[in-house]
Order: structure tokens, then C-alpha cells, then sequence
């Protein structure tokens, strides 16, 4: 509909419609229909199968092909998430996680002159800011795959504190650890995105504004960072708060 | 004494690190001094200062 000099096109009937726009409306109803009917009946099947089978559908029904289907894919972040998602299971059924897990205790188990360098504390510090030590485009990427692999450190974490060992000082719970690890680490990979050179939320804002991009990475990098130990502290005394 | 910006940034970057590794070391339960946490500050600020290009700011 198209309006000009004051005067309001009329669309054309349904009958006249082409077949492209024909078609357009028949997938339009089927996947509004079948979103709204699993919204209602709740089928004990995952939705990822069933837009994947309506996705089949309206190919069938727009003739299309599987080329046309990747050419007409919505790039949007959310997609990297799932492509985090794919990662992080692959990775899991690789053993990808505990080897994560073996390689992390080694590093904090690494002494230079019978003095610990990082411990536990500090490779928990570089776990958490590895989302923002490598940004990328869409903070779902890293997060999503190595959130198994922050839990399993988290709770080898909490063993060691159990067991004894280290310098544990006793002045909050050692359940606080996993929420504490875990909150930092969702909110450094959350902004992450930011200060990523290939692209990403930072980049367009860079873009709008017409500079280089990439020339306010340093500078977010440095907020996020900041805002990961701020947000450990924080979560820290709210769940040791619950706890006492 | 004249510093470059990548310099200037670094050490800026270095001081934010020290401060997260402290805050990451008390909410984790360790001391304020705790030099894992220091370390480990220090060393994520020099590889974030690094992997974004740092060198060439």
C-alpha cells in the first residue's frame, strides 16, 4: 500500500495476488498456526523440531531450495549462541571439559621457586576474563561454550576449599564460589562483544560514530574487567548474606 | 619522561587488572594481598593489552 498525492493505493485482491505472494501467505498462516497450536497444546517435543519441520514445510511450499534457504538466512547474534551451543556439546562428548578442567588445575598448581604463582584464585581470575581476553562478535560464543567448564572449576573449587588446602580464610562460605565465579564470568562474556576487533555491538557503535573501529576496545576491555571482579564482590555478599 | 598512549593504556589497563584480581580474590574468599589474585589481574590486563592491539594503538 503506497500513498501518493493524498490518495491511498487500493491492494490488490487475494484473487489477483501472484503465486510468490500466494505462497508467502499459505507459509505466513502455517507458521503463525503452528507456533500458536504448540503454544496452546504444548506437545512433548522440543520446538527446535518442530520449527525445523515447519522450516521443511515452507520450503516445500515456496519451492525452495536448500541454497536459497542459507541466502535467506537472518544473521543475528542469537545464532552464534547456538553455534556456542553446538560447540560446547561437541566439545563435552570430546572430554573437551575435563581435559579444561585437568589443564586449569595444572596451571594452578604451577610453582616457580617452591612459591604457587597463580593458584586457584588466579586462574579462576583468567577463566572468568577469557570471554573479554578473546572478544568476539557475539559474547554467546564463549560463554555458552565454556560455561560446563566454569562449573566444573567452581566446584573443584569449593572440594579443595572442603579439603583444607589453600588459604582459605573463612570470611564467606565456600558455596559462595560457584555463584561468585559464575556471575563474573556471565557478565564479562555478556559484554564481551563489546570491544571485539571482528565486530559487534562496540563495532556498530564505532561504525555509527564514523571512527576507527576497534579504537575504544582498550578502553571497554578495561571497563569489563573492572565491572567482572565488581560483580564477584557484589554477588559475594548478597549469598553470603543468605547463607548467615 | 614521554609515554605513548599504547604505554599510557597499558598501565591503566595493568592498575584496573590489580584492582578486579583483588576484588575477584576477596569475593572468592582469600586475602586482599592474595598474590594469585594480583598476578592473575596483571596477567589478563597484559593479554586483553596484547590480543587487542595493544602494540599498534
Amino acid at each position: 500500500m503506497s500513498e501518493e498525492g493524498g490518495q491511498t493505493e487500493k491492494p490488490v485482491p487475494f484473487k489477483e495476488l501472484d503465486k510468490r505472494l500466494k505462497r508467502g501467505y499459505l507459509s505466513l498462516v502455517i507458521f503463525l498456526a503452528v507456533l500458536s497450536t504448540a503454544l496452546i497444546v504444548k506437545p512433548p517435543i522440543p520446538i527446535q523440531a518442530i520449527l525445523v519441520s515447519l522450516a521443511l514445510v515452507i520450503m516445500v511450499i515456496g519451492n525452495a531450495k536448500i541454497q536459497d534457504l542459507l541466502a535467506g538466512v537472518i544473521l543475528h547474534p542469537i545464532m552464534a549462541m547456538i553455534a556456542g551451543f553446538l560447540a560446547a556439546g561437541a566439545m563435552d562428548l570430546a572430554g573437551g571439559f575435563d581435559a579444561l578442567l585437568h589443564g586449569l588445575n595444572l596451571l594452578a598448581g604451577v610453582k616457580i621457586g617452591g612459591f604457587v604463582v597463580l593458584g586457584y584464585i588466579g586462574v579462576a581470575i583468567i577463566l572468568t576474563n577469557i570471554p573479554t581476553i578473546m572478544p568476539m562478535p557475539c559474547g554467546r560464543i564463549l560463554a555458552v561454550a565454556l560455561l560446563p567448564g566454569v562449573v566444573k572449576y567452581g566446584n573443584a573449587m569449593i572440594d579443595v576449599v572442603k579439603a583444607g588446602e589453600g588459604m582459605w580464610i573463612g570470611s564467606v562460605p565456600p558455596e559462595v564460589i560457584l555463584p561468585a565465579l559464575m556471575g563474573a564470568f556471565i557478565v564479562n562474556a555478556a559484554a564481551s562483544c563489546g570491544p571485539s576487533p571482528l565486530g559487534g555491538v562496540g563495532g556498530i557503535g564505532e561504525g555509527n560514530l564514523g571512527v576507527k573501529i576497534g579504537s575504544s576496545g582498550l578502553a571497554q576491555q578495561a571497563g569489563i574487567m573492572a565491572a567482572t571482579g565488581l560483580t564477584a564482590i557484589i554477588i559475594t555478599f548478597i549469598v553470603s548474606a543468605t547463607f548467615a | 619522561m614521554d609515554l605513548d598512549p599504547s604505554m599510557i593504556l597499558l598501565i591503566f589497563m595493568l592498575g584496573i587488572g590489580v584492582i578486579s584480581g583483588i576484588f575477584m580474590s576477596i569475593s572468592l574468599g582469600r586475602k586482599v594481598t592474595d598474590k594469585g589474585g594480583i598476578l592473575g589481574g596483571l596477567l589478563v590486563a597484559f593479554l586483553m593489552w596484547v590480543l587487542t592491539g595493544g602494540f599498534s594503538y
